[in-house]
């Protein structure tokens, strides 16, 4: 705990010390002052043996936020005053610390991040283009040259841009070639180039018409998830998320807090957001219709609107399935109420 | 300026020798070393209030062995220069 202590008080004691009178130390010390003031002025730095030396330091122009508004503001360049200590007065204040002694943190392995650069420049050769074959021909040469080992990893970096580049070429040509007429031979290839390159394999998808947006899978729940967040991630829609949760309400007690490293089943999405099928808006509406009764048993005041939303989509159909739970004043009100879902 | 400029300027104003002064001065860095470190925060008219504080582990770097390390924890002077300080010194901006 830090107490204050004042400068009569501090006065005082330096008189006791000292024998002087107190009144010869008042002026010493505002003599002191005065002249450690004007030392600044002048020179911008002035030091006092036994005290630590005081430095002007210019400190620049910077953006800052208003603390009470969090508006931004410009702050001026000024000097700014620093004192450092005298080495004596630090090693004083720091004694009782002087024994503790850095720890070291544990040593990036360079062996493995050397041994990951390797096989990404061997990767290209197996798509089997002439162009490729570059690579383990300029391989050999470099280890001959001084200062080979630094080059090397420069010219395989350079070498898997260009391969990853005639890959992307590669595969939107097979993708052309698809729609007319997909030769064997050509078939064969592209499964490897898939598999080369996840970036790819979105680029395949979108193109074939019959395929889900999303194929399903399932998500361990990672610290800082939410079911829209979710939602948005696989489905691009973050609105869908109470159909996350109709699938997984079984394990899910509450669809705002999501246990850390459950896994969750990500059903699978048809049509693209804004666009369902027919078998989407039924499975998502009953997903808003599970979301609403949970959030009725937990007694949420909005609840209703996610039933509105389960009815818009779903129908008298779905209400009917569930009459059985649904609060009759709930789905008076909801049949009320137009407009339509905007998912 | 340095410590013997100081000095000098002190004895000449005070009218008294520098001997005096280097006594008077060695007393007010004893009484100074001994309140702050039993915590004391001490406040000195138009130069500043000077405290000691703990300052906690850190993260640190040693570019000699590429190594990342936790630096313990320390007891550090702070200084918080006083308004008629910064004034003073607003006032040598605007000068130059």
């Amino acid at each position: 705990m830090t107490v204050k202590i004042t400068y009569a008080d501090f006065l005082d004691l330096i008189a006791e010390k000292s024998g002087r009178s107190h009144l010869h130390v008042d002026r010493f010390m505002h003599t002191l002052i005065g002249i450690l003031h004007e030392g600044l002025d002048r020179d911008g730095h002035v030091a006092v043996r036994g005290l630590g030396r005081f430095e002007l330091r210019w400190q620049k122009e910077r953006a800052g936020r208003n603390p009470q508004t969090g508006e931004p503001i410009d702050i001026p360049a000024h000097y700014r005053i620093h004192f450092k200590p005298d080495a004596e007065l630090r090693r004083f204040f720091n004694r009782g610390y002087a024994k503790l002694k850095p720890r070291y943190l544990a040593k990036p392995k360079e062996a493995e991040t050397d041994a990951d650069i390797r096989p990404a420049a061997t990767e290209p050769a197996p798509a089997g283009e002439p162009e490729i074959r570059i690579a383990p021909v300029a391989a050999p040469v470099s280890p001959s040259m001084p200062g080979g080992r630094i080059r090397k990893p420069r010219f395989r970096g350079w070498m898997w841009i260009t391969a990853s580049v005639l890959i992307v070429l590669i595969v939107l040509l097979l993708s052309l070639r698809k729609g007319t007429e997909p030769p064997a031979s050509r078939r064969m290839e592209s499964p490897q180039v898939l598999s080369a390159d996840p970036a790819e394999t979105s680029v395949q998808k979108t193109m074939r018409a019959d395929a889900p947006a999303f194929p399903g899978g399932s998500h361990t729940v990672a610290p800082g998830d939410q079911l829209w967040s979710l939602s948005g991630r696989y489905y691009n829609n973050q609105y869908l998320w109470p159909y996350i949760y109709g699938e997984n309400d079984t394990v899910l007690e509450n669809p705002d807090l999501l246990g850390t490293s459950l896994n969750l089943t990500i059903p699978p999405l048809y049509g693209e957001s804004g666009n369902l099928t027919p078998g989407d808006r039924e499975h998502v509406a009953e997903g808003y219709l599970r979301t609403y009764l949970t959030y009725k048993n937990a007694g949420k005041r909005d609840a209703h609107t996610y039933l509105w939303t389960a009815y818009k989509l779903g129908g008298e159909d779905l209400v009917r399935r569930f009459s059985d739970r649904i609060g009759s004043s709930d789905i008076d009100r909801v049949r009320r109420i137009r407009g339509e879902p905007r998912i | 300026m340095n410590h013997s400029e100081v000095v000098d300027l002190l004895s000449e104003r005070l009218e008294t020798t520098k001997k005096d002064v280097t006594g008077l001065l060695r007393q007010f860095s004893n009484v100074f070393r001994t309140l702050l470190d039993n915590e004391t925060a001490l406040t000195l008219p138009d130069l500043g209030t000077f405290q000691t504080v703990e300052r906690g582990e850190r993260k640190g770097y040693d570019p000699g062995r590429k190594q990342h390390m936790i630096l313990p924890k320390k007891r550090v002077l702070s200084y918080h220069p006083s308004e008629p300080l910064r004034e003073d010194m607003k006032a040598k901006e605007r000068g130059q």
